[in-house]
């Protein structure tokens, strides 16, 4: 599990926590059953306040991605893996859109636009 | 199976064989001077407790004289590698030749002593016998072990070395790992600590050697407490710890001389799983085979740890030394 935060992007630092276990979600080194690692141990490592990590822990139970159990830290869900299906339909997509010329930030709007029709 | 090295077999297989056999054949020669019934079991005290037949010792040594090099050397000719033994292989080897001159000389005087006697319950003491057996047996594992080669350095083929990790100056990375015992170590492990409880209740049932419960306790904690570890990538460098907490095993980015994804094979590196020491000064944190990450310190030492995705882990070492 790896987490990368930039200080000096503008992205909030619990935003770009989830975000770095979102990506380990999708390249499958994150696993449903697997427990992040405590939140305090990421905390000290990052130099950073352990609320903040618990803050991105929350953000992403709220997803439906982990689980949070008193006892049991932050466990990932049965259903936060994406699917193999769902990955290739993504490839193709990008591959689409490549082809056509789209760039991410304008694929990136139509997703938003779809989820929130 | 390979073939045993000649020096590894003459320590764990062939010069036990032949201790044994030397036992044997003196106490069959000395099979007219004996009564009919011996001691043949000594209790805690060091007097006679138990008594049988005159041929009951020489069958005893011959078959444990054949079954214990044999199983050692079944172990090590699977185990060992053309490279050379681990210290863990080598300790094995002596522990058969150990355990086979303590066998063959207590079994052998202690007929010895008994030549002569009218019967087997007037038989001398046996304590300083095993004195002698002990020491005897100490030296020759000694020699055994410096007769051996020693555990060569180079250890696998070198890994194609694992690329850096892009971190940008100012980025804040930490990379968290986990190693756990894989579910056939697990009862593996279990199997083992069930026979040394039974084998210990069993003691202290028929003897009442109560501190001998200390064993199932210690082994049961140290199992425990290092079935599973958390391994660290940080601005601090390597650090792998144990749910107890203790040991901890730490590697300073400035000591990191390269770190690499690597391959194990747990019996034959590292001679078995958990805290190992392997081939060539590398430390294992050994709970299954495959993947692993391998951290080589500037002093020619390594830590080698079973964890999944090492290539992530090694890459973003390598990145944070070079920083």
């Amino acid at each position: 599990m790896l987490f990368r935060l930039d200080p000096a992007s503008g992205v909030p630092i619990f935003d770009q926590l989830a975000a770095s276990v979102r990506g380990e979600l999708a390249r499958g080194t994150l696993r449903a059953g697997d427990r992040l690692p405590p939140a305090r141990e990421v905390a000290t490592a990052l130099a950073i306040n352990i609320h903040t990590v618990l803050r991105a822990y929350q953000d992403l139970r709220d997803e439906g991605l982990v689980d949070l159990r008193r006892g049991r830290g932050a466990v990932v869900t049965d259903n936060a893996g994406l699917s193999p299906e769902l990955l290739a339909a993504v490839h193709d997509l990008v591959a689409e859109a490549r082809r056509l010329g789209v760039g991410v930030g304008t694929l990136t709007a139509v997703l938003r636009e779809e989820y929130s029709a | 199976m390979n073939r045993l090295p000649l020096r590894i077999a003459l320590v764990a297989v062939i010069v036990p064989f032949a201790l044994a056999a030397v036992g044997v054949a003196l106490q069959l020669a000395w099979l007219p001077e004996l009564p009919a019934t011996i001691a043949t079991h000594w209790g805690l005290t060091g007097e006679p407790d138990a008594f049988g037949p005159a041929w009951t010792m020489p069958l005893l040594l011959g078959v444990l004289g054949v079954v214990l090099p044999a199983a050692f050397g079944t172990v090590l000719a699977r185990t060992v590698r053309p490279e050379g033994p681990t210290a863990t292989q080598k300790l094995l080897a002596v522990a058969s030749l150990f355990a086979v001159t303590l066998l063959s000389i207590a079994v052998t005087v202690s007929v010895a002593i008994q030549r002569g006697i009218e019967v087997g319950t007037s038989s001398p003491a046996i304590l300083p016998t095993l004195g002698i057996g002990i020491a005897a047996a100490l030296i020759l594992g000694a020699v055994g072990w410096f007769l051996m080669p020693r555990a060569t350095s180079g250890a696998s083929t070198p890994d194609l070395a694992t690329p850096p990790l892009p971190v940008a100056p100012g980025e804040l990375v930490v990379w968290v790992g986990h190693a756990r015992f894989s579910t056939w170590v697990v009862i593996l492990l279990c199997g083992i600590f069930a026979v040394a409880t039974a084998a210990v209740v069993f003691v202290i049932a028929l003897r009442g050697v109560w501190p001998l419960a200390v064993v199932p306790l210690v082994l049961g904690v140290s199992l425990l407490g290092t079935a599973s570890w958390r391994v660290r990538v940080d601005a601090a460098g390597l650090t792998v710890r144990p749910t107890l907490g203790w040991p901890q095993y730490r590697v300073a980015l400035g000591e990191v001389a390269s770190a690499n994804k690597t391959s194990v094979v747990p019996l034959g590196e590292f001679g078995g799983y958990g805290i190992r020491w392997g081939l060539g000064r590398r430390l294992g944190i050994i709970t299954r085979g495959g993947e692993a990450l391998e951290v080589k310190r500037r002093d020619g030492r390594a830590v080698v740890v079973t964890v999944d995705d090492a290539a992530t882990a090694a890459g973003l070492l390598t990145a944070l030394a070079a920083r």
